[in-house]
């Protein structure tokens, strides 16, 4: 498993330059505010994961993969791997740069800053149990339209139902985010073993 | 002698296309070439060989272990070169070995870098940047790289030069000198079955159309070139394959002497790798 996913970081780590063009791009266009910035490298660290797959798609490595004396299983564990360490990883990077962005332009306050960047990763993480099966299911790109309604279709229910429908969801408000932020972790956790068998079942059904 | 491959009765149904009744065996210390036309089936029973779809029917034996197709432990000495480099081709060889480093316990550096050397290949640059050949050439590095007993290609010397491609054909007949190792591979270049082929089995529309030695097929068998009134003579089982046409038929013949014992005024001769696999892709049943 190791292997597969030294491979994985040493592609994205072709695109590094890339990537820091784009946050730094972010960083001074929203350095007077900082909360656009959360959640930012989560995002990012999340479509490294899309882009290996499409990198593996279009050198078929997956079904070489198989053919070598690993378990598909292993092959899926791997992504998963890679999917949620990078996930911590941005979450740290996205807390941290949006502190630091927030002190020098006197934005988010810190502890909003962390409890907010650990709310975008725990969205992230969900979206990430939604994708990762996607993508061993199907191509890599008709994935990405499921992802993206992934994204699109919850954010436009909630928008809608906060205009249209009477629900308390200022509520939520002052509700004590910790004990929320802890709740949606239970959660993600739940999620992702589900979502990692539902992976693997596609992996192991699928001719490569 | 002990068999390195045994597959039978291999079946494989899709849309448009069905492998059926697929069988035959490699020996350790040989090395057998499975050849045909373009979709004749070759790829597909290679890939179910090796677990990477799930045949409907039929058994693979891999170095005298049943060979299921979720079951990753047949492949432990089992070396795969696919008809196309599969590595992001952002990587170098470098960077591929360290993947396989942390992928294959049986990973030997120091032969990869020794392969490496011997095929010319530049360890630092990215495999975007190699032509065909040289990413075949990668990949056949990876696989021996395993130190494998059985060594698996698809197609390995499809964009390699000549020179390139017997070097390989040589590397390929070394690597059976122990009498322990076995080679696969399918092509469709008969050149290469001619000059190292212990063993060749002829695929045509899915099915296993002729198995043979290569002692069998260039000694044994031959092409005769008939009359429609000759080759209604030839006796049942005589002829594997015939082929009509307005100037005259040709048939192919399990045993030219045989043949010419009964007919000595006939034409008939020894057949090349090539001229049976057109006959088998272009003949009918005899």
């Amino acid at each position: 498993m190791k292997g597969l996913i030294v491979k994985d970081l040493m592609v994205a780590g072709r695109q590094i330059r890339t990537a820091l063009v784009i946050v730094l791009f972010y960083v001074v266009l929203f350095w007077r505010n900082a909360s656009v910035l959360v959640g930012l490298m989560s995002l990012m660290c999340m479509m490294t994961v899309v882009s290996s797959f499409s990198y593996d798609e279009a050198s078929r490595f997956i079904s070489y993969a198989a053919a070598l004396p690993v378990a598909r299983r292993t092959i899926v564990r791997a992504k998963y791997a890679l999917g949620f360490g990078l996930l911590a990883l941005g979450a740290g990077g996205s807390a941290l740069l949006t502190m630091l962005v927030g002190v020098l332009a006197g934005g988010l306050a810190s502890l909003e800053a962390l409890g907010a960047a650990a709310g975008c990763t725990l969205a992230m993480g969900f979206m990430l149990c939604l994708t990762l099966p996607l993508m061993f299911r199907l191509p890599v790109e008709r994935a990405r339209v499921f992802m993206t309604l992934a994204m699109i279709v919850p954010t436009l229910l909630i928008v809608t139902l906060m205009q249209v429908a009477d629900v308390p969801l200022a509520a939520l408000e002052r509700a004590p985010w910790p004990l929320l932020l802890a709740g949606m972790a239970l959660l993600l956790a739940v999620c992702a073993a589900a979502s990692y068998r539902i992976a693997v079942r596609f992996v192991q059904q699928r001719d490569l | 002698m002990t068999e390195a491959v045994r597959v039978e009765g291999l079946c494989k149904r899709y849309d448009a296309f069905e492998l059926e009744n697929v069988g035959f065996s490699v020996e350790a210390g040989t090395i057998a070439g499975l050849v045909g036309e373009n979709g004749a089936g070759k790829t597909t029973t290679i890939k179910a060989m090796l677990g990477l779809i799930r045949p409907d029917a039929g058994s693979v034996t891999l170095l005298g272990r049943p060979a299921r197709w979720d079951d990753w432990r047949a492949r432990v000495h089992v070396a795969y070169v696919p008809d196309d480099c599969c590595f992001p081709t952002v990587l170098c060889a470098q960077d591929v070995a360290r993947m396989m480093r942390g992928l294959c316990p049986d990973w030997r550096d120091e032969r990869f870098d020794a392969l490496l050397k011997r095929f010319g290949l530049e360890a630092r640059k990215p495999v975007k940047d190699y032509s065909k050949g040289m990413r075949m050439k990668l990949s056949i590095a990876c696989a021996l790289a395993r130190e494998p007993r059985l060594l698996i290609l698809d197609e390995p010397t499809g964009g390699l030069d000549p020179v390139a491609r017997d070097d390989l054909l040589d590397l390929l007949q070394q690597f059976v000198e122990d009498e322990r190792n076995a080679v696969l591979f399918s092509t469709h270049i008969t050149g290469d079955l001619d000059k190292i082929a212990d063993s060749v089995t002829f695929l045509h529309a899915g099915r296993c159309a002729l198995t043979a030695t290569r002692g069998e097929l260039l000694d044994t068998a031959g092409m005769a070139r008939l009359s429609a009134a000759q080759l209604a003579q030839l006796r049942p089982g005589e002829a594997l394959r015939v082929r009509r046409e307005r100037h005259g038929c040709e048939a192919l013949v399990r045993d030219r002497a045989a043949v010419l014992r009964a007919h000595p005024d006939w034409v008939v001769e020894g057949a090349s790798v090539e001229e049976i696999m057109l006959m088998i892709a272009k003949g009918e049943e005899a």
